[in-house]
């Protein structure tokens, strides 16, 4: 009886604390209910962006101003609204919960958790839209954000506070790439923030029991607006993503905001428009498709230590169709990131995974925010791969190669092999630069193409078992000596001997 | 038919301040018809009415209390609004 007891007390606290208070509110009155929008009258000194509640229990946020009339986006159910009914402004802005405790949750576009758990339990709201930070705010991006895939980290290396697009056609591994990069920012103090844009469920329930696994909860929140949510709600998710990231980095920490994916965000924009009956423009999408991205993405930056020195790197994904970025959606998001990672379907099916497109993907950020120990090694590699690419075309007619040239293509080869990496395995630096120090170094010339695989696995474990210290070192110090350089030699030609002497058993027997 | 540009901006003129008076006049709602006493009443409370064109609509569905609306401004005292909180209350936010 103790819990009835202390219920009755709760109610009576309640009842004497919410004297009869006196307050203004601002009305309207629903007109129209269209797929998810509603058109009202009255609201006379509403604000653009403003919440304002229905009768029926649900929310909706300002979005058209007109001389007499007010369009609201429904967040829920917009089938329950009646024509006719009362609405009341709440004089807030859409706004999602902020607290430490949010890492770990599964959230929609309004902070409203859908992981089965408790109510967010904060008295902080950050707005959903805000300004991005100025330019006295920020600092050049200098410091490499890990992403423990070789081909990236190597070639178009990311930095904390940049944004890279990451696109390519379905399939082609893009939610792969973040992932990885999530995972691999364990024990690196980054907070993660992965938000799902009109994906299936079935989806996000696998990214996040992926997750869940290699332990990566600890330090992701997952904003999930899924193709069954409203399109409002897909339409806010990526604005409440970025601002539960704003929050983690006015604390100074360093965080790494995933939108996958922001084809289906402009969607949701687009049915929007077309339903509020604003013009349309190339492809239907309505004018302000472009400001749509670029304010998401200038929120992205590195903050000057003066004002906390926090940053927050956005991976924005674009799927394209049959390859196309020169459509409309696809080139926005290009001119507005710092570089993109282009996943191509033909790499992709010719086995070489992750599929990305070394030719034509770029990060405008370069080499600055890059380890030394990487530097040292990405130089030769790239030149290794320009080469190669320019001889490839010739590579039909090997027989009558002069020497070096089949020295090149032979290298260029083994390279690429060497950028292949599972899935779900991200490396840290110094593995990273083990393996391709070896190839780069001409260990692998030797040893046949299908086995670089296999030379890769049996160097990384020797490197766990054996070289444990020299891995360490390489970590702690960012760069290679001379000493390292000894170190690594004796490990990769052991194990390129070792796997000659394997090839031979297999011969004779 | 072509309609003289003047009685347009004359009609105009007039539905202008036609829409400010109705912004500017006050509507009680009560479960009852109000007595002069009780309108008192409430123009002690809120004085700022007291000059204003004031209009008592009868809507026995809010039970008790009173709701004042001037234009789209609202002020909910009814006890239905109160018991609607209450069930807000009740259920908690977790709904």
């Amino acid at each position: 009886m103790g819990i009835i007891d202390s219920y009755i007390k709760d109610v009576e606290k309640e009842l004497k604390s919410s004297k009869s208070r006196k307050v203004e509110e601002e009305v309207g009155e629903v007109v129209e209910v269209k797929d998810g929008v509603s058109i009202l009258t009255g609201l006379n000194n509403v604000t653009y962006g403003e919440i304002v509640e229905f009768e029926s229990g649900e929310k909706g946020f300002v979005i058209d101003l007109n001389e007499d009339s007010v369009g609201v986006v429904i967040l829920g159910d917009f089938l329950k609204v009646k024509a006719g009914e009362m609405v009341k402004a709440s004089g807030r802005q859409v706004s999602v919960p902020v607290t430490n405790e949010i890492l770990g949750r599964i959230i929609d576009g309004l902070g409203r958790p859908i992981d089965g758990g408790d109510k967010i339990k904060t008295d902080k709201y950050y707005p959903v839209e805000k300004i991005a930070p100025g330019i006295v705010y920020r600092k050049p991006v200098s410091v490499p954000l890990q992403t423990g895939i070789k081909a990236i980290d190597a070639l178009v290396p990311i930095g904390r506070g940049q944004r890279e697009l990451i696109i390519g056609d379905r399939g082609t591994g893009k939610s792969t790439v973040v992932i990885d990069t999530i995972l691999n920012q364990k024990g690196k103090d980054v907070i993660c923030i992965y938000c799902a844009i009109g994906q299936k469920e079935s989806n996000v329930a696998q990214v996040v029991d992926v997750f869940k696994k290699h332990k990566a909860m600890d330090y992701t929140v997952v904003v999930a607006a899924t193709a069954s949510d409203p399109v409002s709600l897909q339409y806010i998710a990526p604005y409440a993503a970025t601002a539960i990231g704003e929050y983690f980095m006015d604390q100074g920490k360093d965080v790494l905001v995933v939108y996958d994916d922001l084809t289906k965000h402009a969607w949701a924009y687009r049915q929007m428009s077309l339903i509020l009956r604003r013009p349309a423009g190339r492809e239907a999408y309505p004018g302000d498709v472009f400001y749509l991205h670029s304010r998401l993405l200038e929120r992205a930056c590195r903050l000057d230590e003066k004002y906390g020195g926090g940053s927050l790197t956005a991976l924005p994904i674009i799927e394209t169709l049959e390859g196309d970025v020169s459509s409309y959606i696809p080139t926005n998001v290009i001119s507005i990131t710092d570089g993109q990672i282009y996943l191509d379907l033909d790499l992709f099916n010719n086995g070489i995974r992750p599929a990305i497109n070394v030719g034509t993907s770029v990060s405008r950020v370069g080499s600055a925010a890059q380890a030394k120990a990487m530097k040292q090694v990405a130089s030769k590699l790239k030149l290794d791969l320009a080469q190669y690419r320019e001889m490839a075309a010739f590579s039909q007619f090997e027989s009558e190669l002069d020497e070096d040239t089949k020295k090149l293509i032979n290298r260029g080869a083994k390279v690429t092999q060497v950028l292949k990496q599972k899935k779900h395995v991200p490396y840290d630096l110094a593995t990273e630069v083990a393996v391709i120090w070896a190839a780069i170094k001409g260990y692998l010339d030797e040893v046949p193409v299908d086995r670089v695989e296999e030379f890769e696995t049996s160097l990384i474990e020797d490197l766990s078992l054996r070289g444990k210290s020299l891995l360490a070192s390489i970590n702690k110090k960012k760069k290679i000596d001379e000493e390292d350089e000894k170190m690594l030699k004796k490990y990769v030609k052991e194990n390129v001997e070792k796997m000659e002497l394997e090839s031979d058993k297999n011969h004779k027997s | 038919m072509k309609i003289d540009p003047k009685i347009k901006e004359d009609l105009k003129d007039y539905l202008k301040k036609k829409l400010e008076e109705e912004n500017e006049m006050v509507t009680i709602i009560s479960p009852y018809k109000l007595e002069k006493e009780e309108m008192g009443l409430i123009y002690k409370k809120f004085p700022q009415y007291k000059d204003k064109k004031v209009k008592n609509i009868v809507k026995p569905e809010i039970l008790g209390g009173i709701i004042i609306k001037q234009g789209t401004k609202i002020i909910d005292l009814s006890l239905k609004h109160k018991l609607q909180s209450l069930r807000k209350i009740l259920y908690g936010n977790n709904r």
